[in-house]
């Protein structure tokens, strides 16, 4: 029997401070692992559900698929893997991360956590069980899935604030303010308006700073907050809501979309008004490309959709500038976010028997 | 055959059976051409509602499926979370041509806005909100064609009951009437001629007797 190793303990780099170097470098690495164009023509001409895990399983996500699809190979089963693949991804990410990036990258992925919370809050609204709730939550922020599910279990919205305040999290405070107004009404929209709020004006104050790096968060998030407060006013324009019930739907935070400009779009009385008010900002173009599919098909989606199209381009924008700052990290981040997206696309659309020129249009390519 | 008494009140009572069978038949037939009137109204509306509600959640699926894939089906799934909520069908009753018909109206509107779904509209995508929609739309042709099925099912089994009721007079008991109509005729014949043959021989044995007497 031979000697008894000593045990070593494996103790993993992160780097401190401000140092991009290491954090970069693995970033770069993880980067071209994504998936190029060619694998997704592959996988739109491929004939069923089947062919499609076989061609996915050699790639980054073969060992989320393994383990799923020993429950079945099905769409649904696959798109657990691709969350789960998300997940861990989202999670290497932030291991690499320096401490700078780190407040910059939780801060800016805290949407995410926003949107379990909010799961959660109507999850108890509607007095669902943890259990009911714990598959519709994706731990790719600062909370982990223990954290998730430990809200989940709370036995009401007064339980879930409590241990949010406990915890020391940002939303315990919103949710606190506007409990008794809630209890009082039953009106969720309540709950859900000031957790938006809340976060977003947060996290603006969270990325305020006189470095580059958070002047290229602050400025991603701050178009972040413009394409929704554009988009919720446009869907408000048939609404007929008085300018204070309308203004309970901006959310602070943006660049361009300033809570008089927000006010002054949703009253107007159409698309067209609103188009020609923000021409000449940033978000000109890529609402003047949606315009004509919106005379088409009549939908705000479409609107939306190119404003998603935009945020990604965006996002992938600031990975072009400097090669030892943040911007590569987010880029990243909303690439991988993208490449699930699609590949949830084209999945879905071969389960149900989509063409695959619905698909492709579906894509987002950048 | 039944028996029959070979009897003109017999006879008599039988031929107003006929008259009243055959009356009865007329209007079932009367009845039957204004409940396929009514059964062929109920049925193009039915078709109407019908591909209605195929288009609309053929739709709705389309959407569902493109909300899910680009939303994801976790954010579909939150979204529906703060959506869910009850349907109120009010169950009533009319009659159709003496028939009664159960009529299912809406209590209250399945149809929703964004702003009353119960979610805020700054934390679902619009692809949610508009699935929502549809669907609602599927809920709302379902409970009108939930009215229009059941009735169309009530005329249905009315107009094949009353189908039935005419061929039964039609088939059976007015042929059986005038059987046995024919068959007291052709008894009351038999007697009267029995009655003559009788009568004749009676006359003739007289007529003998007479004549023997008188020789």
């Amino acid at each position: 029997m031979s000697p008894a190793r000593p045990a070593v303990k494996v103790v993993k780099y992160r780097p401190a401070g401000r140092d991009y170097g290491y954090q970069n470098a693995r970033i770069r690495g993880m980067r071209s692992r994504l998936l190029r164009q060619s694998f997704f023509d592959e996988l739109l001409a491929a004939k069923d559900i089947g062919a499609m895990i076989q061609k996915m399983i050699e790639t980054e996500y073969g060992p989320q698929l393994e383990d799923r699809i020993l429950h079945g190979r099905t769409a649904t089963q696959v798109d657990e893997a691709l969350k789960d693949n998300m997940q861990s991804t989202f999670r290497k990410v932030l291991s690499h991360c320096n401490n700078e990036a780190t407040t910059l990258v939780t801060t800016l992925l805290g949407r995410w956590d926003l949107f379990n919370v909010k799961t959660i809050v109507r999850a108890k609204h509607m007095k669902l069980e943890a259990e009911e709730l714990l598959d519709s939550l994706i731990a790719v922020g600062q909370l982990s899935q223990i954290d998730n599910e430990e809200l989940a279990r709370q036995g009401d919205i007064r339980g879930l604030v409590d241990t949010l305040s406990t915890w020391g999290l940002p939303f315990a405070v919103p949710l606190r303010a506007v409990l008794p107004e809630y209890e009082e009404s039953d009106d969720l929209s309540l709950l859900e308006l000031a957790l938006d709020r809340y976060y977003y004006e947060w996290a603006a104050k969270r990325l305020k700073g006189w470095r580059e790096n958070h002047r290229i968060a602050r400025r991603f998030l701050a178009a972040q907050v413009d394409t929704m407060n554009l988009l919720t006013s446009i869907r408000l324009l048939n609404a007929d809501l008085a300018p204070e019930e309308a203004a309970r739907f901006f959310l602070p935070g943006g660049d361009v979309v300033d809570e008089a400009l927000f006010l002054e779009l949703s009253v107007m009385s159409d698309v067209d008004e609103v188009f020609r008010r923000v021409k000449k900002t940033q978000y000109g173009k890529p609402l003047d490309e949606a315009a004509l599919l919106y005379m088409e098909k009549g939908s705000v989606s479409v609107f939306e959709r190119a404003l998603e199209d935009f945020l990604f381009r965006q996002a992938f924008g600031t990975g072009k500038g400097d090669p030892l700052g943040i911007g590569l990290t987010i880029s990243y981040l909303w690439a991988k976010a993208n490449e699930v997206t699609n590949l949830r696309i084209v999945v879905k659309g071969v389960s149900v028997g989509m063409p695959e020129e619905r698909m492709r249009e579906e894509l987002i390519v950048v | 055959m039944e028996e029959v008494r070979p009897t003109r009140s017999e006879l008599l009572e039988r031929k107003q059976q006929i008259t009243l069978a055959e009356q009865g038949m007329d209007l079932l037939k009367q009845k039957r051409d204004a409940l396929l009137i009514e059964f062929m109204s109920v049925m193009d509306e039915t078709l109407r509602l019908s591909s209605d509600l195929q288009r609309t959640t053929n739709e709705a699926q389309y959407s569902l499926a493109i909300a899910k894939a680009v939303d994801g089906v976790v954010s579909v799934r939150s979204a529906a979370f703060a959506t869910r909520g009850e349907i109120t069908i009010d169950m009533t009753g009319t009659k159709i041509m003496g028939i009664s018909v159960p009529v299912v109206t809406k209590g209250e509107s399945p149809l929703r806005t964004s702003f009353t779904r119960g979610y805020a509209i700054t934390g679902v995508s619009s692809r949610i909100d508009e699935t929502a929609d549809k669907f609602e739309r599927i809920l709302d042709v379902i409970i009108e064609y939930a009215d229009i099925e059941t009735r169309l099912k009530r005329l249905g089994e009315e107009i094949q009951k009353t189908n039935r009721r005419v061929n039964a007079l039609e088939q059976i008991t007015v042929p059986s009437l005038r059987e046995q109509v024919a068959y007291i005729r052709q008894a009351l014949d038999e007697r009267a001629r029995e009655d003559l043959f009788r009568l004749k021989k009676v006359k003739k044995k007289i007529e003998q007797k007479k004549s023997a007497h008188g020789s």
